[in-house]
């Protein structure tokens, strides 16, 4: 079973490798670091580090602002993810 | 000069009167569906071409054939739902009086269209959730928000008139799920004809006004869409009832696999031809 902390290293790991050199709080959507084609790849990936699918409440622009808001939102992240990475 | 979108839709509405019919009468509904028929045809299928389909075999791909249909006949609900949405805002706004007689005939048989979907996803299998997030409306002018809804409903429908018009000749396939495809067809034959020359007259009207930063969004935006409207098209969720072990992983396997490279590429090349024609999509994006 994978921990929180790795689905978000696996997260960190995806976003960056899209979007560049980007933290927690960088504004994925509204800064355009994430384009349309990359958000369903983003939804997939996360379906698949938590092996649950997104419920369609769920699929709103407000859950995926940051990494931060993806963590809390779907990855188990409880409040902020450590620093550092 | 090509035709006033006015004559356009006139003749159009013509066509849709003599074409009109009853859907909920047009289809005779099987009581259920054999699993071993085809409902997709063989080489539409998103896993044509890739190991996975070797891996099934002819009777994995025909029992996988009848969950590509409901994910296919699903994915057009969800686009045809934001489509009517879309043309029920415009419908007798002043800018689009001389095309509205025809958005009347639009919405009435993208309605229709929705019943036949619904219906065989609803009897034979289920209706696979979309998981395309719906950004917040970005802040452009009207006549350039009209531009980009109108283009994205062309390549939508251009995409799936591909598997329309090969399904509708396929004799191998499943009568019930043969006559949707032929249906959906006919009708749009007609939408996407009518699609081009609203777009044109829209390009026209609206283009000349755009700043060069307009101009690059909006090519940008459109040169996105078909990679988004066709991604859901290989669903881990319609590997998964199929019975496979990773369903993800097939996902990847199926969307990169050469095969559905040069079909994606194939299925857009109409539209993008057309847009970058127009000068809405850049050349150097082609």
């Amino acid at each position: 079973m994978m921990t929180a902390s790795t689905r978000l290293m696996k997260l960190r790991d995806w976003v960056r490798g899209q979007a560049g050199p980007v933290d927690d709080d960088s504004p994925l959507l509204e800064s355009r670091l994430i384009n349309s084609l990359q958000l369903v790849e983003l939804v997939l990936l996360i379906e698949e580090l938590t092996g649950r699918p997104i419920r369609p409440d769920q699929l709103l622009p407000a859950s995926f602002r940051s990494i931060r808001t993806i963590y809390e939102n779907f990855l188990g992240g409880q409040s902020r993810p450590e620093e550092g990475a | 000069m090509s035709a006033s979108i006015g004559s356009v839709s006139r003749r159009l509405c013509d066509l849709s009167r003599e074409h009109f019919i009853d859907p909920y009468s047009r289809i005779r509904w099987p009581e259920s569906v054999d699993p071993d028929g085809w409902y997709f045809s063989p080489r539409l299928l998103s896993v044509h071409g890739t190991a996975v389909a070797g891996m099934l075999g002819e009777a994995g791909m025909r029992r996988l054939s009848l969950l590509e249909a409901l994910n296919f006949f699903s994915l057009n609900i969800h686009g045809e739902k934001q489509l009517l949405q879309g043309i029920a805002a415009r419908l007798y706004e002043e800018r689009f009086r001389d095309a509205s007689p025809y958005l009347q005939h639009f919405i009435d048989e993208e309605n229709k269209h929705l019943f036949w979907f619904g219906e065989f996803c609803r009897r034979y299998g289920r209706i696979y959730p979309s998981r395309l997030v719906t950004l917040a409306a970005e802040t452009l002018p009207t006549d350039v928000e009209d531009f980009l809804f109108f283009a994205r409903i062309m390549m939508f429908e251009d995409i799936v008139d591909t598997y329309n018009s090969q399904m509708a000749a396929d004799e191998a396939l499943v009568p019930v799920a043969r006559e949707i495809n032929r249906l959906h067809h006919a009708d749009e034959v007609r939408h996407r004809a009518f699609g081009r020359s609203l777009l044109r007259h829209l390009w026209r009207e609206g283009s000349t006004r755009w700043s060069r930063s307009t101009r690059e969004r909006v090519s940008d935006s459109l040169r996105l869409y078909p990679g988004v409207a066709w991604r859901e098209y290989f669903n881990p969720d319609v590997y998964r009832d199929a019975g496979l072990a990773d369903p993800h992983a097939v996902m990847r396997t199926a969307w990169a696999s050469e095969e559905a490279v040069r079909r994606r590429q194939e299925m857009i090349a109409p539209s993008i031809k057309f847009l970058v024609g127009l000068g809405a999509i850049r050349e150097e994006q082609r």
